[in-house]
């Protein structure tokens, strides 16, 4: 028997661009993500200028949906968007050099 | 260091924001680099000395990025960082007073000591890639008896059995009594590992009569957290700020004394002046839980004064035992590296397959 019969619920459209956006000011449906990528985004997104208004929300705890709103000094907010994910990971990269770098393999600390 | 925000006072009753802002100059500076050359400069890892020193625990400081990076390399270690754990059992005998379902369930939770990363995931249920295979399955059967004749008992017991305390001749099952069924290639291919195994041996699985038996196979796949908790590397991944505790005044003599006596986590200290009596110093900061017992007291506050680093994040992950927390940390940064790729390119995707100017009213 299976121990565990139930499994998450999986969205059907990974990216998408809600009605009603316009070039500068749209909101993202991202499928698939929760508060973990959805807040680091946001806080990417925030650190950069050109950007006016960033904000995400989880609409519904059992949806695997997070919206997440851009509004830009000018420039199309999807383009915007692209530089906070590339900003995002970057962080990943550098954050990773640093844990390599700063802290010691299992082994080393056992000795 | 660079224009960080580095005060986050806890005032009288609710924590109150204070930032020390950064000067004019520096803001400017910041504005001008790109956020990753401004994560370069803030961003600090630092290993800490942890008080066990067990190789499953690992506490370290992450200082200048902001809490939801914090939040969610914590949320990813608790939900998206794949192990393998036992998935389907298959009951052959189960006479023991455990009904199977919870028998299955007990099963599931057990930690099992595979490198997630010799597996892959199996495909979804109806899908094409949902056979089990070698590469995304691993057996373990478990087969106890508890002869009805104690001078059946073979001697010594088999592995991961031992009778309970008493004279009742109850048998112990441990995790110990799993046996791993190598299929395929699978001895080679874990050898360096010293094959695949429960991560702890003594863990209790039921408790049989004279007579009583179980028989099962137990088929293990790799999953994550989110799916079930057993899926979870970790016992605990959490985080908290660095609190700084201040004296605002020479605390000396007896009310030195008292305030040690004060601090239910030994936070401060008592430094001898010589023929000049005694004066309190905060020896501990770190150990400080922000419990406010020494400001408690009418006066108190005037003198201590508690606050926290807003970017300085003290960051603990307790491994379940089947990677060291370094790995799991690693992991956990790729996890959300690859979030970042797939939906960068699920993005330009979108922007290939619709033109977004006509999609526009």
């Amino acid at each position: 028997m299976a121990v565990n019969e139930h499994r998450p619920t999986v969205a059907d459209i990974k990216f998408q661009v809600k009605e009603g956006s316009s070039l500068s000011s749209a909101t993202f449906i991202f499928g698939d993500e929760d508060h973990t990528l959805g807040n680091a985004l946001r806080h990417v997104l925030m650190q950069n200028k050109e950007v006016d208004f960033c904000g995400y929300s989880v609409p519904h705890p059992s949806e695997p949906k997070m919206n997440l709103r851009l509004q830009t000094t000018g420039r199309p907010a999807l383009e915007l968007l692209k530089e906070g994910l590339r900003d995002l990971r970057d962080l990943c990269n550098i954050l990773e050099e640093r844990v390599e770098r700063e802290i010691p393999d299992a082994e080393d600390e056992e000795s | 260091m660079l224009g960080r925000v580095t005060k986050y006072r806890v005032k009288n009753d609710a924590p109150s924001e204070v930032f020390e802002a950064a000067s004019e100059q520096e803001r400017k500076d910041r504005l001008l680099l790109s956020y990753a050359e401004r994560v370069e400069k803030t961003l600090d890892v630092k290993a800490v000395q942890s008080g066990g020193g067990h190789t499953n625990e690992l506490v370290f400081d992450l200082v200048g990025v902001d809490a939801s990076i914090a939040n969610a390399l914590r949320r990813i270690l608790l939900a998206e960082v794949a192990t393998v754990a036992i998935e389907h059992v298959y009951m052959f005998m189960n006479s023991s007073i455990i009904h199977d379902e919870i028998l299955a369930h007990r099963l599931g939770l057990i930690p099992i000591m595979a490198n997630p990363r010799m597996f892959e995931f199996v495909g979804e249920e109806g899908g094409e890639q949902d056979e089990p295979t070698e590469f995304n399955t691993c057996v373990f059967k478990l087969e106890v008896k508890n002869p009805a004749d104690p001078a059946d008992m073979p001697d010594p017991m088999p592995t991961g059995t031992s009778y309970a305390a008493g004279p009742r001749r109850t048998m112990n099952v441990f995790s110990g009594a799993m046996e791993w069924c190598p299929h395929g290639d699978q001895v080679e291919r874990f050898e360096g590992e010293g094959g695949l195994r429960p991560v702890h041996d003594d863990i209790l699985i039921a408790k049989l009569r004279p007579g009583q038996e179980i028989v099962a196979e137990m088929h293990c796949r790799k999953g994550i957290g989110k799916d079930h908790a057993k899926f979870s590397p970790v016992a605990t991944a959490s985080y908290r700020l660095l609190p700084v505790v201040t004296l605002k005044e020479e605390v000396e003599g007896q009310e030195a004394e008292e305030l040690v006596a004060k601090c239910p986590l030994n936070v401060f200290d008592i430094e001898d002046l010589g023929g000049a009596g005694k004066r309190a110093k905060v020896a501990r900061p770190r150990d400080c839980t922000m419990c406010r017992e020494c400001i408690r007291e009418p006066g108190w506050s005037d003198k201590v004064s508690l606050s926290r680093v807003a970017d300085h994040f003290i960051f603990g992950i307790e491994s379940v035992g089947m990677l060291p927390p370094k790995e799991l940390l690693k992991d956990s940064i790729q996890v959300l590296r690859q979030k970042c790729d797939s939906m960068i390119a699920e993005v330009e995707a979108f922007e290939s397959g619709v033109d977004f100017d006509e999609a526009m009213p």
